[in-house]
């Protein structure tokens, strides 16, 4: 490593200082001097105590080697602080809020109780003086020690060319498991916090993806916080939760003033939370930041006693590090654009994802819902077997209709096609259900659909249990939850939200995963199908806390090594979801979120998964038919250039109704054939011509109007509103959509 | 703990389980909004629709163009369409236009100087712009101008009707078109009090009568009894308190009681004479824990009610008919902490949370105009017009009752009585099922008339000519091979149970497959009866429910009729009574057949038919059992009916034996399940 002597420093400094106000002057004329003038000020100046330590392409890593804070600053002067310089200042923050502001590390941990305490690395650590600093290639590591509850926890701080490297050295932490264990650790909960004056927002990465204006939602203050790629299945939950979406891409991002960073957990994701807060609840500053999960916990019910118990695991995760990158964004490039572009950059550099969006190929996805198992009627005596909703032979007639209505790409997903439909266990080798048309019939629909190019695809299960099959036992082969007992899945009641404990069904551990999969990999070759698709893998993931325990990491890989089984299969596999880990081998991501929450807290929807993937992954919207309005899915499908997709089918659908499928309850196709027809010509032609590019740019003009930009020069301007507008001197219709060819 | 799995995000909750709980269920739905839409069906089952509204924006007191809302408690919108916020805490009224964007703010004064509401808690606006607000612990209704000026207060009301203890805490206020005011007070059972413009005291209006029940009539005879001290100790039975109302433009007064002490008509719609005229249907969720807190009327005459225990908002037809219920509590916009008000604005609905200070606009979705609109032209009779509408609710959820129903109407309107019969059916209403279905008959007559006049000749003929053939035969000499003593037992129970006896021809193989023929018939009659006469769950069924009901039961018959005739000297063994009794099953066997065949082809109308039927086959099974037994044992006829007694009581002592030893039972696994979750945690 190049080190910098104290000399060169110093000259650089002056040299920063002197021409300090030139650079602001011409960075940025207009803008409100308070906004600039904080953040460019070098911190030697401000705040004492701050040793360069490394430095890589522009920028500079500075450490405070007292206070076991840190700082970047680039080559404009402009500064990233772990701890806002000016947090002692804060009339907002009382006591333990602004020693938390001045911590690297907030850390979480049980008591032989199981009681939940939180501490944050200034109070126990810093000002105690048990903690060790000590320069490393590329930048430094701390080693904070929490005394009295004997942690040793080591946080490495390393500088690259964009921007810093935080990583959590989990192999080397250190604890006294016998009185205290650790929970979670939340890193650097300030770095580069947005102070009140600034103007700015937060990215968070909520389904679709979401903004947090800095200034808060109208007074509404709660804090936001999430799981990355949802829930832990494996951790029952008694109550039905919130319909929420899930996080699918590990990555936040901060914008203040004319800079800001994307932060991209690039180790240990599915053991990550996200968590972010606006000023003027705590202290005076606005923070995102990402908190990783050391070990499990879960709250049980004791019947006896009537009160709940917690339990922590005694593993923690098996991750040698977790990491989260912060890249640095300034000007023009700071803005959700600039994250999900530096973020899609990260994907093709470093996170194995090939372009595989092609010029002019914008299907339209249709998925299946082949049978249903349940109780039927023969002669009045009950039977249970598969009532067919969707035949092969009425999927070739569904395939009809759409070409008579003139739909031309078309691609199937077909999903329960298998014997015994969605009262499968599991699936062990493709076998089509008899009542659907048997195998003869899939050979039929395979081949006619081969004949009219219609890719089909297969969906399979590898992981949700309904029961016990050959060699895969239901309770045996069931992940366990933190209990000790199978995790059972439940459905809820509408009124009071209880688990309908009657018929649960269970997960099949983690461990024996792959093993299925490579098992039924083997039989993908007995039908002549375009690939196989799973609807669970990109969308889920579970741990298994067992015996033989599988943590959520582990989980991941396996869930990896699993989709490339499925993808090496037929060489092509459909993601539905689409979380992160799953992008390597999606060959196409159906139900692409198009949503966010909608958490009170959060300002405004920005479609930032797609604009990340877009032009890089082909994608499709959720099933337009089952989405409130269909109108307005149908736009937001058009707002990002995916494709459209229904889920469909032919017949019997009140057999769903005693189901657990009873919210399908909008698929019969001929309900829909003309609405998706007619929205598929309306749209083709845009989609196909911008299938292969990214986009470039996304603003919104009005507050129902948005417009996105493709690398190509295509602009495409969506009217989501009820009244008609008038944008760049042109027309636009309620809820309708233009084009302007770049 | 419980709470936390619903309550995910904020400071109060970020554990690590919280966050665990944050995905929803994975089930394959897309669903657009926060929360879980429902409505209850005709089976009482909450079952998913489609999302009916959809929240639009969330505003805070800053996008009013005031500072922030200080726990808001009503609202209402006045006939120009503007909402008026009650800001209780702050003591003010923050208005608002047609468009949601920020009016003026009133500050109320008295005299010139501010005035300040204790607890203000109702707020209504009169057609001449007048602001009338209700103060629970001002005791008092404020009437102020439109720039906020108190023009009057109307304290606690001095009248002979008023009981001495009254508590004047107005809660409500509103005017209704001719200037008479209603004020709703807390904790008052009386109902609501009616004030002149002037303010002078009018009287009571609308209490509602105590239901007459058995509690209320033992109270009664108790209070006569006892002495006062005595009579404290006995729980008073009241009229149950309303929360809220709202007046139509019609002048009918709608009121709302919590709801969880009563389990329908929470919601009544009262005329000018204080009588109700809805049904008395179950508002809210059809659970115990329901707390309804305000509900609104719209021009159309939808009812919506706010539940602010569940945060969910229920909406009902003109007559009280369920549409859905959507909403909840939780962090997203759509979702409440403690929503206290609902109204309308034109078509959308708007929800005052009081903890968050914010007010939530909700937007009609298709579905739900599309269920508004058919409701409407179905309550008109306009039954072809609905067509359109129906079918696109049909569409966004293809089991809405009340929309296949809609669709049945248009079907049987057009004379296609299967297709509507069809849509009846998923609707499952037996009546109009029943009309359908009997216009499809007589034209199914109608079109094979000529073949059921033969069939009836055939039907006459037949057995006469087969009768006047036997005739020859029915000299009996003993010795009747045993394969035909079922039949004859039937249709000779006296005659053929003695030869039974005695010539010992009973076949326990036989016995069985008439067993087993009673049981196939007995499903048979549970699946397969006639729609319009069918109350069984078909859908439901259970196979070992059945087999116990059926079979189950006959063995216990004849075990215990074989255990009291033992002590009765019986002459019957076991296997005889067994075979015997299976025998008198005949009937019902070969009835029932008939009996269900009817039920298929008969109409709900010409339901005496069917019964009839059904009681000849329970009497003719019944005097077959009786004369089996009777023969048997070589009784008498008095001791057949004692034994038969002794019989039923022995079946009955067996019953509850059986089902406390399933409690015990199901109460020892529940013992081990537990020790064993405790050993396991344990270790």
């Amino acid at each position: 490593m190049r080190t910098i002597s104290p000399k060169r420093w110093l000259a650089g400094l002056l040299a920063v200082v002197t021409l300090l106000p030139f650079a602001v002057s011409a960075a940025e004329p207009a803008t409100d001097a308070s906004d600039t003038g904080a953040a460019v000020q070098n911190p030697s100046e401000r705040q004492e105590g701050y040793t360069p330590y490394a430095a890589a392409g522009e920028l500079t890593l500075y450490i405070n080697e007292k206070e076991a804070m840190f700082a970047v600053e680039d080559g404009d002067g402009r500064m990233w602080y772990s701890t806002p310089p000016a947090y002692e200042e804060d009339e907002t923050a009382q006591g333990s809020a602004k020693k938390r502001m001045a911590s690297l590390l907030e850390v979480s941990y049980a008591d032989t109780m199981g009681n939940i305490n939180v501490l944050n690395s200034r109070v126990a650590s810093v000002e105690k003086e048990t903690f060790a600093v000590q320069k490393i290639d590329g930048g430094a590591r701390i080693d904070f020690t929490f005394d009295k509850q004997g942690f040793v926890v080591p946080l490495e701080i390393r500088l690259r060319e964009d921007g810093v490297e935080l990583s959590l050295v989990t192999e080397e932490i250190r604890e006294n498991e016998e009185k205290y264990r650790l929970i979670k650790v939340g890193v650097a909960p300030y770095f580069s916090a947005a102070g009140t004056e600034e103007d700015g927002y937060m990215l968070v990465p909520d389904g679709c993806g979401a903004l947090i204006g800095l200034q808060g939602n109208s007074g509404y203050a709660d804090d936001y916080s999430q799981y990355v790629y949802g829930r832990d299945e494996a951790i029952t939950q008694l109550e039905a939760g919130e319909v929420t979406e899930d996080v699918r891409l590990p990555v936040f991002g901060m914008k203040h003033g004319d800079s800001g960073f994307v932060g991209v957990v690039t180790a240990g994701a599915s053991r990550t939370i996200l968590n972010a807060s606006v000023q003027g609840k705590r202290c005076a500053y606005s923070n995102i930041y990402a908190e990783f999960i050391y070990r499990d916990t879960d709250m049980v019910l004791v019947e006896k006693k009537n009160q709940t118990v917690r339990i922590v695991e005694s593993a923690h995760t098996e991750e040698p590090r977790q990491t989260v990158r912060y890249v640095f964004l300034v000007g023009e490039d700071a803005d959700y654009v600039g994250m999900a572009e530096a973020y899609r950059n990260y994907l093709l550099e470093e996170g194995g994802l090939t372009p595989k969006a092609q010029a002019d190929s914008a299907p339209m996805v249709v998925e299946l819902f082949g049978g249903v198992m349940a109780q039927q009627y023969v002669f009045g005596f009950p039977v249970k077997r598969v009532a067919p909703l969707t035949t092969f032979e009425d999927a070739q007639t569904i395939l009809d209709a759409l070409q008579e209505a003139g739909v031309d790409q078309v691609m199937l997903n077909y999903t329960y096609w298998n014997k015994d439909g969605t009262g499968a266990p599991l699936q062990t080798s493709l076998k089509p259900e008899g009542r659907l048309g048997g195998s003869s019939g899939l050979k039929k629909l395979a081949a006619y659909c081969k004949e009219q190019e219609t890719p089909l695809y297969l969906d399979v299960n590898v992981n949700t249990m309904v029961k016990s099959a050959w060699g895969y036992n239901k309770k045996n082969d069931a992940a366990a939850s933190v209990q000790k007992n199978p995790a059972m899945q439940y459905r809820y009641e509408f009124s009071t939200g209880d688990a309908i404990v009657s018929s649960p069904t269970f997960l099949l551990t983690p461990r024996k995963v792959l093993g299925l999969v490579e098992k039924l990999a083997g039989s993908a070759d007995r039908y002549d199908i375009a690939g196989l698709s799973t609807s669970f893998l990109g969308e889920a993931l579970y741990s298994d806390f067992g015996k033989q325990a599988v943590p959520r990491d582990q989980a991941e890989g396996i869930w990896r090594d699993a989709l490339g089984t499925l993808a090496g299969a037929k060489g092509s596999l459909l993601v539905d979801g689409g979380n992160a880990y799953a992008l390597a081998d999606a060959a196409f991501i159906t139900g692409a979120p198009m949503d966010s929450s909608r958490y009170l807290m959060e300002t405004e929807e920005v479609p930032f998964y797609q604009i990340v993937l877009h032009g890089i992954i082909p994608m499709s919207s959720g099933a337009l038919n089952e989405y409130g309005d269909v109108r307005q899915g149908f736009l937001k499908a058009v707002e990002t250039g995916s494709s459209l997709q229904f889920r469909w089918l032919a017949q019997n659908e009140t057999e769903l109704q005693e189901t657990p499928y009873n919210t399908v309850i909008s698929a019969r196709y001929t309900d829909w054939l003309e609405t998706a027809a007619g929205q598929y010509q309306e749209a083709a032609e845009l989609l196909r011509a911008v299938a292969d590019q990214t986009i470039t740019g996304h603003e919104r003009l009005f507050d129902d109007v948005t417009r996105t930009t493709y690398s190509d020069g295509t602009a495409v301007v969506v009217n989501f509103g009820e009244q008609a507008v008038t944008v760049d001197g042109a027309e636009l219709p309620a809820e309708s959509f233009l084009v302007n060819r770049g | 703990m419980k709470r936390t799995y619903r309550t995910i995000l904020g400071a109060a909750c970020r554990s690590l389980i919280c966050l665990a709980a944050l995905a929803a269920v994975s089930l394959p739905c897309v669903a657009q909004g926060a929360s879980r839409s429902y409505t209850y069906n005709s089976r009482e089952e909450a079952v998913p629709t489609a999302a009916p509204y959809q929240a639009e924006t969330v505003l805070y007191g800053a996008d009013m163009g005031a500072d922030a809302l200080n726990a808001p408690k009503d609202m209402f919108v006045s006939d120009e369409g503007e909402v008026y916020l009650l800001d209780s805490g702050n003591s003010r009224i923050v208005v608002l236009n047609n468009d949601l964007s920020p009016a003026r703010v009133v500050q109320p004064t008295a005299d010139g100087s501010p005035l300040t509401f204790q607890e203000a808690a109702g707020i209504s606006v009169c057609s001449d712009g007048r602001i009338l607000v209700a103060d629970r612990a001002g005791q008092a209704v404020y009437i102020l101008d439109a720039e906020g000026r108190q023009i009057r207060k109307i304290g606690k009301p001095e009248a002979a009707v008023i009981p001495e203890n009254f508590q004047f805490q107005p809660i409500k206020v509103e005017e209704d078109s001719g200037g008479i005011l209603y004020v709703l007070s807390d904790g008052s059972y009386s109902g609501a009090l009616q004030f002149e413009k002037d303010g002078v005291f009018m009287g009571f209006y609308g209490s509602e009568k105590v239901d007459l029940t058995v509690k209320v009539l033992a109270n009664y005879f108790w209070k006569n009894l006892l002495s006062d001290k005595q009579q404290e100790g006995l729980s008073r039975t009241v009229p149950v308190e309303f929360v809220s109302f709202c007046i139509d433009e019609k002048d009918f007064i709608f009121t709302i009681r919590k709801g969880n002490e009563v389990k329908n008509g929470q919601v009544r719609k009262l005329n000018a004479l204080g009588e109700n005229v809805l049904d008395a249907n179950t508002f809210g969720d059809h659970t115990d824990d329901i707390q309804l807190a305000d509900l609104a009327v719209d021009d159309d005459g939808f009812i919506t009610v706010l539940d602010s225990g569940s945060g969910r908002l229920f909406q009902y037809d003109q007559d009280g008919g369920m549409l859905y219920a959507f909403a909840g509590k939780g962090m997203q916009a759509g979702t409440f902490a403690s929503p206290c008000a609902v109204e309308n604005l034109e078509d959308r609905l708007l929800v005052l949370d009081s903890e968050r200070g914010s007010l939530t606009v909700f937007q009609p979705t298709d579905f739900a105009n599309s269920i508004r609109r058919a409701t409407l032209l179905y309550r008109d009779g306009k039954y072809q017009d609905a067509m359109e509408p129906w079918q696109e609710v049909l569409a966004l959820d293809n089991g809405y009752e009340q929309a296949n129903l809609g669709m049945g109407k248009v079907y049987e309107g057009l004379g296609e009585y299967k297709t509507a019969m069809d849509y009846y059916v998923r609707g499952n209403d037996r009546d109009l099922y029943s009309d359908a279905f009997k216009e499809y008959r007589s034209d199914f007559i109608r079109q094979y008339f000529p073949l059921f006049i033969m069939l009836i000749v055939v039907a006459v003929v037949a057995p006469i000519v087969l009768t006047a053939k036997r005739k020859k035969k029915e000299v009996y000499a003993g010795g009747r091979p045993k394969s035909k003593y079922p039949l004859y037992c039937m249709f000779h129970p006296i005659e053929g149970y003695s030869d039974l006896k005695s010539e010992k021809s009973g076949s326990f193989m036989m016995a069985n497959g008439i067993l087993l023929a009673f049981l196939v018939v007995s499903i048979l009659v549970r699946q397969l009866t006639g729609f319009p006469f069918n109350t069984n769950r078909t859908d439901q069924f259970n196979l070992g429910v059945t087999i116990c009901s059926t079979i189950g039961v006959f063995i216990a018959f004849v075990l215990c009729n074989w255990a009291v005739t033992t002590i009765f000297e019986g002459k019957g063994k076991f296997l005889e009574i067994w075979t015997f009794c299976a025998y008198a099953l005949l009937p019902y066997i070969l009835l029932m057949i008939v009996v269900v065949i009817l039920s298929n082809v008969l109409t709900g109308e010409e339901a005496a038919f069917y019964t009839m039927a059904q009681g000849i086959t329970y009497a003719w099974t019944g005097l077959a059992m009786l004369m089996a037994i009777r023969e048997v044992h070589q009784y008498s006829l008095s001791k057949t009916l004692l034994t038969l007694l002794a019989t039923f009581f022995a079946l009955l002592v067996v019953v509850v034996i059986v089902a406390i030893l399933y409690s015990v039972f199901s109460q020892f696994i529940s013992f081990i399940a537990t020790l064993v979750t405790e050993i396991t945690l344990h270790t």
